[in-house]
């Protein structure tokens, strides 16, 4: 048994030289995407996940930093880890694939020019609905908050920032509002929605449950419903017209990396295009790699859930980090949750 | 009252095992989503066993949990010994110890754990989490258990056997050897088993610390969940399904020639 002890050790040791640890969600990158850098470098990749941000931003301030190469943080972290001095600053030169970038994704607005950080995937956040199960047409937050709007039995997302922003955005404010009255109007729509509709869920479970017809509409984000159109053809998604969230999920280096070049060179294979097609083909979000269009799948294509068309995507804004307005949010999220 | 009783039994069961049998119907359905069924299909099984990382993350655990029983088992079974024959200072408070790793909440055992390696990382600068602080942090509360159980069964074995061991010209280790430790095996293999089931299916202590490259099962499937379990989780978790009934009913066999 002990020997069995050893031999893990001096594995352990014998390996790192040539491997990329990687630390991203589970499931969220396809396995002949590591595959294929593998084979291409002789390096092995290590992927270990995480279940949400603020346990990736705990493990890597817990000395982590210095264990993983490459990690995937949601695009309102990228400024955060940078600031705490988790990540560093990339060296553009070795990033040769940068130019595939569709030209919105060279300077996005949570890490200008992209210092710190390459954009994974994007997607948005909005309604799912069951076409077959619903009164009438679905376009607006109204079906969650408006009593007259209600439109079947509804779900909302249990996350805090994305179901105050939709309130917020029901009522024509900004996602990242931080004035208490208006924080205060969102609070009372929250508690009516609440109270018509099924309550709260996480994105997986509020899907399975608009599977299951068990809801008809729920507050989604865009890959998850895309991901099964083609095996349930009556849900649609939509971006509301009052307008909804848009996220990219970010990958950065470590500032202590173990492994520099090869993360580099891990980065840099993300950006070719047959590889980002077949990233975001597994994950049914967009590829901000403007290169990697024709290989997508045609389903993801001409997807307006995938890609919003220019008037859509004008609505759409990214949450941002407001500082200490946070717990003003807390607080409402508490007493919508409590009542 | 019978008729109740039926009742309840029917509906305890039926908690019990109806998750377990969603799961198994789940890694057979084609469709990677769940909720509705699609066909029956084996694909699961075969992505499963051309995705080395799921395999990985299985070695990882079973690693950790057979290195954890062997480790646990002996010292824990050294612990018992110790603690029931020997009377020495200290020996109450030892007792008293043995007792604070089981009722400690695991999430206290954790953060601590992580507290105390991230310590040691900074004064000797080279202590890494990895499968050892795994291993290293089970084994800490999971001797205590094994120890109890075999405990137990010591009290059960009559103190005149080991005295006419030793009448019989028998030293001391050869009683252990012939005497004690074939009537403590019972007691030992609980111990182990018991070892066995907590540190493979451990998530909390595991989940403080762990380190890169050393995610294990219960680690990646509570990650799978904020996206979606995939099917090849649930074709992993029907193969462990069945390696542990196919133990439970071999156990039960062996037990019965006996």
């Amino acid at each position: 048994m002990k020997r069995i002890l050893v031999l893990t050790l001096f594995l352990a040791a014998a390996l790192a030289a040539g491997e990329l640890r990687l630390f991203n969600w589970a499931d969220y990158i396809p396995e002949e995407v590591l595959a294929e850098f593998e084979r291409r470098t002789g390096a092995r990749v290590v992927l270990d996940t995480f279940e949400s941000p603020e346990a990736m931003l705990a493990k890597l301030a817990a000395g982590g930093d210095a264990e993983y190469d490459v990690v995937v943080p949601p695009d309102y972290y990228v400024l955060e880890m940078a600031r705490a001095g988790l990540i560093r600053e990339l060296d553009h030169a070795k990033l040769k694939n940068l130019k595939n970038l569709a030209p919105e994704f060279q300077d996005p607005a949570y890490d200008p020019q992209n210092r710190h950080s390459i954009p994974y995937l994007w997607g948005t956040t909005g309604i799912a609905y069951d076409a077959e199960a619903v009164r009438g047409e679905v376009d607006s937050w109204a079906v969650f908050f408006d009593p007259e709007g209600y439109q079947g039995p509804c779900l909302l997302l249990d996350e805090m920032r994305e179901t105050i922003g939709a309130a917020l955005k029901y009522l024509g404010y900004s996602l990242n509002d931080t004035d208490p009255a208006h924080l205060e109007e969102a609070k009372e729509l929250l508690i009516g929605a609440k109270r018509r509709c099924l309550g709260f869920a996480g994105g997986i479970e509020a899907r399975s449950r608009l599977l299951a017809g068990d809801a008809a509409i729920v507050h989604a984000y865009s890959g998850d419903i895309v991901q099964i159109q083609p095996e349930a053809p009556a849900v649609r998604y939509v971006v509301p017209k009052e307008g909804g969230t848009i996220w990219t999920d970010a990958v950065v280096i470590t500032k202590r990396a173990p492994h520099p070049e090869l993360a580099y060179r891990f980065l840099d294979f993300l950006l070719e295009p047959e590889i980002a097609a077949q990233i975001a083909n597994y994950n049914a979000y967009a590829t901000p790699v403007a290169a990697a269009l024709p290989y997508l799948d045609e389903a993801l294509k001409n997807n307006p859930a995938v890609f919003p068309p220019p008037e859509v995507r004008k609505k759409l804004e990214y949450i941002k980090d407001i500082g200490d307005a946070i717990r003003l949010y807390d607080r409402v999220w508490t007493e919508v949750k409590a009542r | 009252m019978r008729r109740l009783l039926a009742l309840y039994t029917l509906f305890m069961l039926f908690f019990l095992y109806l998750p377990i049998a969603v799961i198994v119907a789940l890694s057979f359905n084609q469709s990677r989503f769940g909720v509705q069924w699609k066909g029956f299909t084996l694909t699961w099984y075969e992505r499963l066993f051309s995705h080395p990382r799921i395999l990985e993350y299985a070695e990882n655990t079973l690693v950790v949990a057979l290195v954890i029983t062997a480790i646990a088992t002996l010292l824990g079974t050294l612990l018992a010994l110790g603690l029931y024959r020997y009377r020495f200072r200290g020996r109450g408070l030892l007792f008293g110890l043995l007792y604070v790793p089981v009722v400690v909440p695991d999430i206290v055992m954790g953060v601590a754990l992580l507290l105390f390696f991230a310590w040691l990382r900074e004064t000797l600068g080279f202590f890494r989490l990895s499968l050892f602080t795994i291993i290293l942090g089970h084994v800490t509360y999971q001797l205590a258990y094994v120890a109890i159980v075999v405990l137990g069964r010591l009290a059960t074995i009559e103190p005149e056997l080991e005295e006419a061991a030793a009448d019989l010209g028998a030293g001391r280790l050869a009683t252990l050897r012939y005497v004690t430790l074939p009537l403590l095996a019972p007691g030992i293999l609980a111990g182990a088993l018991l070892a066995f089931t907590l540190s493979i299916d451990d998530f909390v202590i595991t989940f403080f610390t762990a380190g890169p490259g050393s995610t294990t099962l219960p680690l990646y499937i509570y990650g799978s969940t904020k996206r979606g379990i995939s099917p090849e989780i649930h074709a992993m978790s029907t193969i462990l399904i069945a390696v542990s009934t196919a133990g439970v009913l071999l156990g039960r066999l062996v037990q019965k020639r006996r």
